[in-house]
């Protein structure tokens, strides 16, 4: 049980969660519309801000990723 | 003891307003490296210089503010040359955040790169073709180029587009 709850807190510490940039630019827009619930957005997806912040710099060093991410957004 | 617990509330609300600002940074990051390309700074730099940024632990807002100094002068001054590896650099020596951003600055102000994008009339006295249409001249010779430094420049732009061969 506590291995498991160390695996967790790993887990989420290392920002292994993938996102996609579709995902990434919904919750963008969450964040950008009520910016004072970005904790509560962050978490409906199951991550962290490590993990978000990896999920930003994968899209923006792909183009394509990039592409995708700024369509979905408004 | 309502009048500390309403200081106590003052005090913590910038913080607070602080990350939410960090955060809408911080989603605006694939847009500046995405200008960044588009002003003329290769994938491939545009990619080392957020590896090098993420190698260092740079939050995604901190790295939004360095690219969004570098992309506008990237768009007024041009790309300068080796980005990711300056980039590398200057986070190495340890600049962060508005020292990098300031950094960057003064990289292009001492590059004196042309002015304007390189697919506007700046860029256009840059193309071999055009210079050898002009002048002439085989485009290893350099003839009608000019130097590296004043590629892009206002100058050079006249002289390649006119093509009456004056310069050497």
């Amino acid at each position: 049980m506590t291995h498991m709850a160390l695996w967790l807190v790993m887990a989420c510490s290392t920002g292994t969660v993938e996102l996609d940039p579709e995902t990434v630019a919904a919750m963008a827009e969450a964040i950008e519309e009520a910016p004072d619930k970005a904790d509560e957005v962050l978490a409906a997806e199951g991550v962290d801000r490590a993990a978000f912040d990896a999920a930003l710099y994968d899209i923006a060093a792909d183009p394509e990723l990039t592409k995708r991410y700024l369509a979905a957004r408004k | 003891m309502i009048r500390t617990l309403g200081l106590v509330a003052l005090l913590a609300m910038p913080s607070l307003a602080a990350d939410s600002g960090d955060l809408a940074a911080a989603i605006e990051l694939p847009a500046r490296a995405d200008g960044l390309r588009k002003a003329g700074v290769s994938k491939a730099e545009v990619a080392e210089a957020l590896a090098a940024a993420r190698d260092k632990g740079l939050p995604a807002d901190e790295a939004e503010l360095v690219f969004r100094e570098a992309e506008k002068e990237a768009k007024d001054k041009g790309p300068v040359d080796n980005f990711g590896a300056f980039v590398q650099a200057r986070l190495d020596e340890g600049l962060r955040g508005r020292e990098l951003a300031q950094a960057i600055k003064e990289e292009h102000a001492r590059q004196g790169k042309g002015k304007g994008k390189p697919d506007d009339k700046g860029g256009k006295g840059k193309s071999p073709d055009k210079g050898e249409k002009g002048k002439g001249k085989a485009p290893d010779d350099g003839a009608g180029k000019g130097p590296p430094d004043d590629k892009g420049k206002p100058d050079d732009k006249g002289k390649a587009g006119k093509g009456k061969g004056k310069a050497k």
